[in-house]
């Protein structure tokens, strides 16, 4: 394959791989921008996105579409329920304690899923056949289209709902004082709650646009949750346009460094590079450093 | 100024000298555990706790005294037990002085990560950590001819003093004894300083700290250096008692498992860590009954404590007795009400 | 009374995002005055605070103290040449009694350093303890022994306010700048606070006083600078400022 053939490939790839990432990335910025905290859950959703829809289709017999609907809605149905279980009574929410009881609530939900689902790897097939598409020498799989359309929409859908909704709006307000929205009459705790909901479900479709490239284990949430935390940071933590950008990056990044490095130490070049962007932008690439009241 | 040197003790010194006092105590009764331990596999169990000891206690400074998330305890552990095994299994460097150049490697490590990631307030040192992290991992599996990639390293030799080697469980275990107990009381020293008191403020609020003086940055970066100098050590001993290593026992899942220990025993305090080290040593053991339902367990259980106790189990110890005392004392106060 | 200026603010200006909170300020604390700052809330009067501190970068404009600019000194370095302040809300340490808080008001003014620390050499314990003893004294002269043991959380706000100027002076500052301080005080604290404000004053430390109690504020400053929208509205002997007609339709406006 001539040169830049194989550049164009590896950037199919990485945007691709880099379009969920922003998605869960997004999952971490939502939740991060209404409590502080980081959730170290978000990737045990998009394990768990991935794994009912597999189970709906196999063992259920559902037709995709469906079964990809039933398992979004799931996770998102718990992850609201995780919140109201374990952040909502908690007496001072601290950031830092919304961080480990995420960590622990990571460690319930991959062993639960491991004990109901099991621990084999499943997958199912790609939405739209697996016959890749030729672009100028480079060939990129239909499922990678659908991955970037999904993501585009997820992410406009996004934003229309914090620019332009009620709710959105009072969530934004939530964020940016938590004291005067409380005064205004904006709940904070519903604001979290819904959070987490919104942060579920992102982490849901991330994981079921994924599974039929890469299949999906109860393990790989963790991995995930890795990557999409790195590419919010990247991006600026808290910020859904820094989730886009820091995914992209991170994604290209990964799939360079594995096509030119090596693929043996393509995540550590990887991280070596963010590390180094991070150094140099420590607020990421679009974020603002934080201004502290006292 | 100079008769309060040698004049009364008061009131910080006096708790200082009975926190002490407790640890000689705790440490007196240790002494003679191998005596009472059943058999070899529990005296193998407390080294193990030693050793997961340091790693939470150093960590505790970072999280619970410096408010800072460090996600990568088990990567400088990972790297203290390379840096050891590797030059005494391969090199045929003696185990003391791997011991040094591994508290050289993770020490440097921390500076070259603390250096850009503290300089600013929020999650970067999470971040960064989370980085090395990854990339230590990715280096432990791949560089295949030094580690011995994912099957691990082995023939690490142990460690040998005046010409006998610290093999068995026991002879390890008062290895581990000494070490571990030095380490506790410098921490305490640490805690119970000048150094200290700047170095608690920050989990507070850094704004508050830098206003009184405290140059907030240099505390953290020494206090994260010093820390991953624990790791290195802990890696160092584990290494050369279990004489192997493996990546995966240096993996995100360990750092972040630490983390939660620290928060589980109660962060920020002195013991909480001894009872961090208790759990992550005994549960696991006392857990494999329950198969595949061991780490829901373990979830479950972890979440439980931090809801109802989010100081941890020093914290529900101290409600505990707050309870017990209303409790048994005369309702004498209710009068002055 | 001598005329030297402490602290000198020139064309200070700052603001958060669209909101100017601080604006074209100019004013001088000589050494060994009472300096009240006051205006409603909102005024800029935290963000000054803020500013002189270190807290906030001052990016426009001139803070000189001691006759040096100290735009770029980080905030630690300031306590180091001579500052302290107490804050508006509460920033006690948890975790910590009232004695170590106050004991770390002192720590601009000692030196032990991690190493001696770690292997507690007989310097630092000596230290440790003539600190422990000077904050005990410090909390003594308020009255408030009777705290030393508690939790910095376990105590009233009030109480906590006190605590506050204790621990600020344990820094042996030559500005100290006082945030509200009898803000949510029970009446009869307020004036334990004035005769403490005096007293310091007394011994040669400069004050910035916000406060909104006025009747402390009039008998209390030498001299008022008030604030409105950031701007400076007036400033002077209070009972000049008192009659101001801008001054009293910008506390008019706010309060009617
Ligand atoms: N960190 C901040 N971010 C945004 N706006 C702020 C911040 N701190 C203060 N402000 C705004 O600046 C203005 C001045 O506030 P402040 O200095 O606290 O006033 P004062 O202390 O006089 O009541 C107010 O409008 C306030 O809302
Ligand atoms: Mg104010």
């Amino acid at each position: 394959m001539d040169f830049e053939a194989k550049l164009l490939q590896l950037i199919f790839a990485g945007i691709s791989t880099g379009a969920v990432y922003a998605l869960i990335a997004v999952g971490f910025n939502v939740i991060f921008k209404s409590t502080d905290a980081i959730n170290f859950s978000q990737g045990e959703w998009v394990m768990m996105g991935g794994l009912i829809a597999a189970t709906a289709i196999g063992a259920g017999q559902m037709p995709l579409v469906i079964a990809c609907i039933i398992a979004v809605l799931a996770v998102a149905t718990i992850g609201g329920l995780s919140e109201r279980l374990t952040v909502f009574p908690m007496r001072r929410p601290t950031p830092i304690l919304i961080t480990l009881i995420t960590i622990g609530l990571a460690i319930c939900t991959k062993s639960l899923v491991m004990l109901i689902l099991g621990k084999l790897p499943v997958g199912y097939k790609p939405f739209t056949g697996e016959t890749p598409i030729k672009i100028a020498g480079a060939t990129i799989h239909p499922q990678s289209l659908w991955i970037l359309g999904i993501t585009a929409v997820f992410m406009v859908a996004t934003h229309f709902f914090f620019e332009r909704t009620t709710m959105g709006k009072a969530m934004r307000a939530a964020a940016a004082d938590r004291q005067a929205a409380a005064l205004v009459g904006i709940s904070v705790r519903n604001s979290i709650l819904i959070s987490f909901v919104i942060a579920a479900a992102a982490g849901a479709i991330a994981g079921v646009i994924i599974t039929p490239m890469t299949f999906m284990v109860y393990d790989n949430g963790t991995m995930l949750g890795f990557k999409g935390f790195s590419a919010a940071m990247l991006g600026g933590l808290g910020n859904l346009y820094g989730a886009l950008v820091g995914g992209l990056t991170l994604g290209l990044l990964e799939a360079l460094a594995g096509g030119y490095v090596s693929s043996q130490f393509k995540d550590a070049v990887a991280f070596l590079v963010l590390l180094l962007v991070l150094f140099a932008r420590p607020a990421g690439i679009l974020g603002q450093r934080d201004i502290t009241r006292v | 100024m100079t008769d309060a040197a040698i004049g009364a003790p008061t009131v910080t010194t006096q708790e200082g000298a009975h926190t002490r006092r407790m640890l000689a105590i705790l440490w007196a009764i240790l002494l003679i555990f191998p005596l009472i331990a059943p058999n070899n596999y529990i005296i193998n169990l407390a080294v193990f706790f030693f050793i997961n000891l340091i790693l939470i206690a150093s960590l505790n400074l970072v999280i619970g005294y410096c408010g800072q998330i460090s996600l990568c305890h088990g990567a400088f552990f990972g790297l203290g037990a390379y840096a050891s095994g590797v030059l005494a299994a391969k090199f045929d460097v003696s185990p003391w002085l791997g011991a040094v150049v591994a508290m050289g490697m993770t020490g440097f490590s921390a500076l070259l990560i603390g250096l850009p990631a503290l300089r600013l307030r929020g999650h970067y040192l999470a971040m960064a950590t989370l980085g090395f992290n990854a990339i230590m991992t990715v280096l432990f599996n791949e560089m295949i001819s030094l580690t011995g990639g994912p099957n691990g390293l082995t023939g690490v030799p142990p460690f040998s003093l005046f010409g006998v080697d610290i093999v068995t469980d026991t002879t390890f275990f008062y290895f581990a004894w000494v070490v571990t107990g030095v380490l506790m009381l410098l921490i305490y020293n640490l805690i119970d300083s000048r150094f200290g008191r700047g170095m608690r403020t920050l989990a507070t609020s850094e704004i508050a700290a830098s206003s009184l003086g405290i140059d907030s940055f240099r505390y953290k970066l020494i206090v994260f250096v010093a820390s991953a100098l624990m790791a290195g050590i802990a890696g160092s001993m584990y290494v050369h008692f279990i004489n192997f290593a493996s990546p995966e026992t240096f993996s995100f899942f360990t750092s972040v498992f630490l983390v939660v220990m620290v928060a589980v025993g109660g962060w920020g305090n002195y013991w909480g860590p001894v009872f961090g080290a208790l759990i992550y040593t005994a549960v696991p053991e006392l857990l494999r009954a329950f198969k595949d339902l061991e780490i829901f367990v373990f979830g479950l259980s972890m979440v439980l404590v931090l809801l109802f106790f989010p100081d941890g189990v020093v914290g529900g110890i101290r409600l505990a007795k707050g309870w017990i005392l209303r409790a048994y004392t005369p309702k004498a106060g209710d009068a002055g009400r | 009374m001598s005329r030297e200026a402490l602290l000198e603010v020139n064309g200070l200006s700052h603001s958060f995002g669209g909101l100017t909170a601080v604006a074209e300020l100019d004013f001088t604390a000589t050494r060994g005055q009472i300096k009240g700052i006051i205006g409603p809330n909102g005024a800029g009067k935290t963000t000054l605070f803020n500013l002189i501190a270190g807290i906030l970068p001052a990016k426009v404009g001139t803070i000189r103290f001691k006759g040096e600019i100290v735009n770029r000194m980080p905030a630690h370095k300031r306590v180091d040449s001579g500052m302290a302040r107490t804050f508006q809300n509460l920033q006690l340490f948890a975790g910590m009694s009232v004695l170590e808080n106050v004991m770390i008001g002192c720590h601009a003014r000692t030196r032990a350093s991690f190493l001696e620390a770690v292997l507690r050499s007989p310097a630092s314990v000596r230290e440790t303890r003539s600190v422990r003893d000077r904050a005990m004294a410090a909390l003594a002269e308020f009255g408030l022994e009777r705290l030393a043991k508690r939790q910095a959380t376990d105590i009233s706000f009030g109480e906590g306010k006190v605590v506050e100027i204790a621990r600020a002076l344990a820094a042996e500052p030559e500005l100290v700048m006082l945030d509200e301080p009898t803000a949510g005080l029970p009446h009869g604290d307020i004036q334990e606070v004035a005769t403490v404000i005096r007293k310091l004053n007394d011994d040669g430390i400069t004050v910035l006083l916000v406060e909104h109690n006025m009747r402390l504020v009039m008998s209390l400053c030498d001299d008022i600078l008030v604030l409105n929208y950031g701007r400076r509205i007036a400033e002077g002997r209070p009972e000049v400022v008192r009659k101001d007609p801008e001054v009293l339709s910008a506390y008019l406006g706010e309060d009617a």
